[in-house]
């Protein structure tokens, strides 16, 4: 005990207890008494797409690998083919994700519809209705859809708070996505904060300035499967079987729900896995529930598989997408498709400082603050953002194409779980893909 | 008027032919609706009468954003009967009535218009209600206003458990007892104006009752979430 060195060596030890990293959550909640509530999404390392690796072909025994330069990959997706009459013919696998308006900024949506329409692919409302505007007589004019409008698509959300859910909202969407859950909170339904919700945003959802808008947690007219067949056919009637109709899942129970999803009359399924992202969840949410994208995608594709339905019903993954080696493997790992929220933001100016709940977003992003909202696109506006974000989509889908030629594929549709193999016996286990080196699963009935 | 039988017809059929009759200025009446659901789903004007018992989501999604703002009129539907879960869910404008009974969650959703029953509802009445009056001639069951954000729930009869549970705006009058009230909850004696206001209101649709008997529910705080 006479030794200085003592306290040092208690002091270091101390500090490399669990209790440290956690010391300043404690002591905030003891002293608030409140919980962490905070924007984005999973802090940490999950098994993820960084695990596994595409490996490429040289024609000895293998396809020929497409000569990137000279020869072209078809990079286009269409959702709906032979099911309903008015299918979406995306020239990307990358779709802008659900963002509701009233988490984000009008300027920000807006951005996001332009975007979609520079590049042929589709931008989708999210749960807190369409930006719209009106006209001195009245008249509302759909201004989030069109400017998605010749050449993009606008999902709308039918989410369990249904803000801004009218026959006319429907009517001005290409696509209606039935929201179940999102990958930063399963189970949790939706939070705006009071402070978010300015005039504008209170004018939208249907509610009174200030008010704390809460998306329940399930949607309180679909109890059954059975509502939930009669709500999809009343929406099939509504928009006269015109439109692709889906159902958003967070990362739950992926095999099951995905399973009884996929009997339904839906054209796809979009799953969001852990690394989704969030306006404002609790962070005990955001931290503790739900399931690696890797691992959603391949429980989900199983599940299309056994109902017969994997082909016919489009797998849309998300949750963690940042570049074309993502998109590329989330591809190869059965999805169709893929959306990308947080990575649509950072590419619209977020730098990633944290205030997307308290509506103080310094980009202009995640705020309804008008001096901020003037931020979007480095303050030089809508124009702006949404070519950043055109540029970065047209950037992952090039990557995406090239990766597929180095796999000797003329087309993204050709990706195979054979093009991937896993660096961890973890990954290897999880996604059900061959261990590198092994060249063999790890576990056989994994996949 | 043109008069379907709904017997052997599915949803998309029903609603098709309702809205080729009105957009030709013809009222409709359906018959044997009984085990049909999402009659007159997102009708945006029109006169349509159903003759006895209908089923779930009638006049789901009915009236436009567009015309409740304009503050033009909106379909009017009439059940000579009972109606089954969720009359007029997510409802903008426009006018519901019903002879008999309701299932559960009446005016779920509803932003706009009113829903008049003459009998009596099931749980859930006006939950995440948004803006719509909803009447109830009879009793309601449990949980009715939970989560609403506006307009008026007018209960004329005995209410269950937890009455407005989590309501965040809105008001609900209730004629009768309740089991209990819910979280976030205050109990009121309605003004003179809002009296006069249910009187007239009441006497619209020849409801006669005392509208001094009446209580009003309210929220107790405006922001009950969040790390309470």
């Amino acid at each position: 005990m006479s030794s200085k060195l003592y306290s040092k060596i208690v002091s270091h030890k101390y500090h490399e207890t669990i209790y440290r990293k956690a010391w300043e959550e404690i002591r905030y909640k003891a002293e608030t008494g409140k919980y962490i509530v905070r924007g984005f999404g999973y802090a940490g390392k999950l098994p993820d797409f960084d695990d596994l690796i595409l490996i490429p072909t040289h024609g000895l025994g293998t396809s020929p690998p497409v000569d990137q330069y000279r020869e072209t990959v078809d990079t286009s997706v269409v959702i709906g083919k032979g099911r309903v009459k008015r299918p979406l013919v995306l020239r990307t696998p990358v779709i802008i994700a659900a963002m509701s308006y009233g988490a984000t900024s009008r300027e920000f949506k807006l951005a996001c519809a332009k975007a979609a329409n520079m590049l042929g692919t589709a931008s989708n409302t999210g749960e807190g209705g369409m930006v719209i505007d009106k006209e001195p007589d009245g008249t509302i004019r759909w201004t989030e859809y069109e400017h998605a409008k010749p050449n993009g698509y606008l999902f709308v959300q039918f989410a369990s708070g249904r803000w801004g859910v009218s026959v006319d909202y429907l009517l001005h969407s290409d696509a209606i996505e039935i929201k179940y859950g999102q990958g930063a909170k399963p189970g949790f339904g939706g939070h705006l904060l009071g402070e978010k919700v300015m005039s504008n945003i209170a004018y939208i959802r249907g509610i009174p300035e200030g008010t704390d808008c809460l998306s329940p947690a399930r949607h309180l007219d679909i109890r059954s499967i059975d509502d939930l067949k009669k709500v999809i056919k009343i929406l099939r009637d509504i928009t006269n079987y015109e439109k692709p109709i889906g159902i958003k899942l967070g990362p739950g129970r992926t095999y099951k729900e995905v399973y009884t999803a996929a009997q339904l009359d839906i054209d796809f399924i979009a799953i969001d896995g852990k690394y989704g992202g969030t306006g404002a969840s609790p962070q005990h949410a955001i931290q503790n529930l739900g399931t690696p994208t890797i691992a959603c995608i391949t429980a989900a594709l199983k599940a299309l598989k056994r109902a017969g339905v994997y082909g016919q019903v489009a797998l849309i993954a998300m949750g963690g997408f940042r570049d074309g080696g993502d998109v590329a493997k989330a591809l190869a790992l059965g999805a169709n498709a893929v959306a990308m929220a947080s990575s649509i933001e950072i590419a619209a100016g977020c730098m990633l400082c944290g205030q997307c709940s308290t509506g103080r977003c310094p980009s202009g992003i995640c705020t309804q603050d008008p001096e901020l909202r003037a931020r979007i696109g480095g303050g030089k506006g809508i124009e702006v953002a949404a070519r950043w974000i055109a540029n970065y989509i047209k950037v992952v889908t090039k990557e995406v194409a090239q990766l597929a030629a180095a796999c000797g594929h003329r087309s993204i549709k050709e990706f195979e779980r054979e093009d991937l193999r896993a660096l961890t016996i973890e990954a290897s286990t999880i996604a059900g893909v061959k261990l590198i080196g092994l060249e063999d699963y790890v576990n056989p009935s994994s996949y | 008027m043109l008069v379907i039988d709904a017997s052997s017809l599915d949803v998309h059929d029903i609603n098709t032919k309702i809205k080729n009759a009105i957009s030709k200025g013809m009222k409709v009446k359906v018959r044997n609706a009984d085990r049909v659901y999402g009659i007159a789903a997102g009708l945006a004007q029109g006169e349509v009468e159903i003759d006895g018992d209908v089923g779930d989501f009638v006049a789901m999604l009915i009236g436009t954003r567009e015309q409740k703002e304009k503050g033009e009129p909106g379909p009017r539907i009439t059940i000579n009967g009972n109606a089954g879960n969720y009359l007029a869910d997510g409802a903008w404008n426009g006018e519901v009535v019903v002879k008999g009974n309701a299932g559960f969650g009446v005016g779920i959703y509803a932003y706009g218009g009113r829903i008049i029953v003459y009998g009596s509802a099931g749980d859930g009445v006006g939950q995440v209600l948004k803006g719509a009056t909803i009447i109830i001639n009879g009793d309601v069951g449990d949980e009715a206003g939970l989560y609403m954000v506006g307009g008026d729930i007018v209960i004329i009869g005995n209410a269950g458990k937890l009455l407005g549970n989590w309501m965040i705006r809105g008001r609900i009058f209730v004629g009768g007892e309740y089991e209990s009230l819910g979280n976030n909850t205050r109990e009121e004696i309605p003004s003179s104006d809002e009296r006069e206001y249910l009187r007239k209101l009441l006497s619209k649709y020849d409801i006669a009752f005392n509208v001094g008997k009446f209580r009003k529910i309210v929220p107790l705080s405006v922001r009950p979430f969040y790390s309470r």
